[in-house]
């Protein structure tokens, strides 16, 4: 527990508050309704069932683009790590995929896939796997070469030098991808969903923008960003306590 | 054993080794003596058969054994684990008899960074003997080790070579490492203009 876990929650708070006193100044719960008539829209879309149905269409669309974007972009970013000849091949084209704004990836996907799944976790796919491969390649070419020789020299087989050597080494950077391209991704499905999706939550701020229902909007947004929280604290740092084991047991 | 014919080895057009022959028979030791930078390491690194770019043979035993100045642990990995994952074919009673062999009986499950610099050379020795290898190649692997400690790490040394009866190429720049490991010693000479050369002593 953090010294200043109280601050914290007392700054939350206090942001509630900020919240509430200026819908009661706007007095007009169509521009800026109070939190607690966001939360009961939460438990009104719940109760209908369509948050449910919106979230597990978005987050499915996150895991399938995160997880794409992270295998792809590990390989690359290893690959252009070790070998110089492959990173001068390949870097002019991760400057312009890095320099490529979503926006522009998932017009291009619709137009040439067409509106559908695919082309919707390829365009997020596709915006992500830049900044993976960069993160990868820089922790690739700060691995440790006598670690290799002595897996050549041991002849170890290609998958104990997976498991045993090359992705522990690589883990703070697959950790620091994952974390950068977590936070990204989420937001570009949103984009991706209301450009040209019939579901998603994306599509349900869209529906709710036209209709002008800001609660909508932000009774949506809310309960993504709370998902998005719930992933950060129940699944990310555990993991990443877990696995940093032998570092946190050397300086204690 | 092991049979070496190095006609030329260069980087970026600049020879680095030359004209350099071994031919050693099993349970052979020599040590390779020079200064830094003179291409000690890329002579081991060719005969390990790591650097295959050079004019010339190397023929030498598929099972090596190598051990460099630095310990190169995996530090993610507990002590046990680093012998195992080298030596998957050694069971647990080899491996515990291994650790004790190096005074590590009791730091099994310890991970590298909780041992001293002196036990994770060890470990370090330990993975390097635990299979006796017909070949061992050592990269200065006590250099840059307090006193007391290069000697236990020399003993021990010598105690793993004298029973596994290995062939041993230990490239350092102290001739006392050489004669207390009973090595014949060769030094690399920078032949002028041209790459070095190795020469008995």
């Amino acid at each position: 527990m953090r010294r200043d876990t109280g601050i914290r929650v007392f700054s939350l708070g206090l942001f509630l508050l900020f919240w509430s006193s200026l819908s009661i100044l706007m007095a007009d719960p169509q521009v800026l309704p109070s939190p607690a008539q966001v939360f009961a829209e939460m438990i009104a879309l719940w109760q209908q069932g369509k948050l449910q149905e919106n979230l597990i269409a978005t987050g499915w669309r996150v895991f399938a683009a995160f997880g794409l974007a992270m295998i792809i972009g590990c390989a690359f970013g290893y690959v252009m790590g070790r070998s110089d000849a492959v990173d001068a091949w390949l870097d002019p084209w991760l400057i312009i995929f890095l320099n490529l704004p979503a926006l522009v990836l998932i017009v291009l996907c619709y137009l040439w896939v067409g509106l559908n799944e695919f082309a919707a976790v390829l365009a997020v796919t596709l915006s992500k796997v830049p900044m993976t491969t960069t993160i990868i390649r820089e922790g690739a070419r700060n691995t440790s070469w006598e670690l290799r020789d002595l897996a050549a020299v041991y002849r170890l087989p290609l998958m104990t030098r997976l498991r045993h050597i090359i992705l522990p080494e690589l883990f703070p950077h697959i950790v620091s991808a994952a974390r950068t391209g977590f936070s990204v991704i989420w937001k570009i499905v949103l984009v991706v969903e209301f450009l040209g999706r019939p579901n998603g939550i994306g599509r349900q701020i869209h529906t709710q923008f036209s209709l002008f229902d800001v609660t909508g909007v932000l009774a949506y947004a809310l309960s993504f960003v709370v998902c998005i929280l719930f992933i950060e604290f129940a699944i990310m740092q555990p993991s990443e306590k877990r696995m940093g084991r032998w570092r946190a047991d050397a300086e204690a | 054993m092991l049979k070496l014919d190095l006609h030329r080895k260069s980087f970026a057009g600049q020879t680095v080794l030359e004209d350099i022959h071994l031919d050693l028979s099993q349970g052979d030791r020599i040590a390779v003596l020079g200064p830094s930078g003179i291409g000690k390491t890329t002579l081991l690194r060719i005969i390990a058969g790591l650097d295959k770019r050079f004019r010339g043979t190397c023929d030498a035993p598929d099972e090596i054994a190598l051990m460099f100045q630095n310990p190169t642990l995996l530090d993610w990995r507990t002590a046990k684990e680093n012998l195992q994952i080298f030596h998957p074919k050694s069971d647990e009673a080899d491996v515990q008899n291994a650790l004790r062999q190096v005074g590590l009986a009791d730091k099994a499950d310890h991970f590298p960074r909780q041992l001293s610099v002196g036990q994770q050379r060890r470990l370090a020795l330990a993975r390097c003997f635990l299979t006796p290898a017909p070949l061992v190649l050592l990269d200065e692997p006590f250099t840059s080790l307090d006193p007391s400690l290069r000697s236990e790490m020399l003993t021990l040394t010598r105690q793993f070579l004298d029973r596994s009866h290995g062939t041993m190429v230990l490239v350092t720049h102290s001739q006392d490492e050489a004669v207390a490991l009973g090595a014949s010693c060769y030094r690399l000479h920078d032949a002028a203009q041209s790459g070095a050369e190795l020469v008995a002593v």
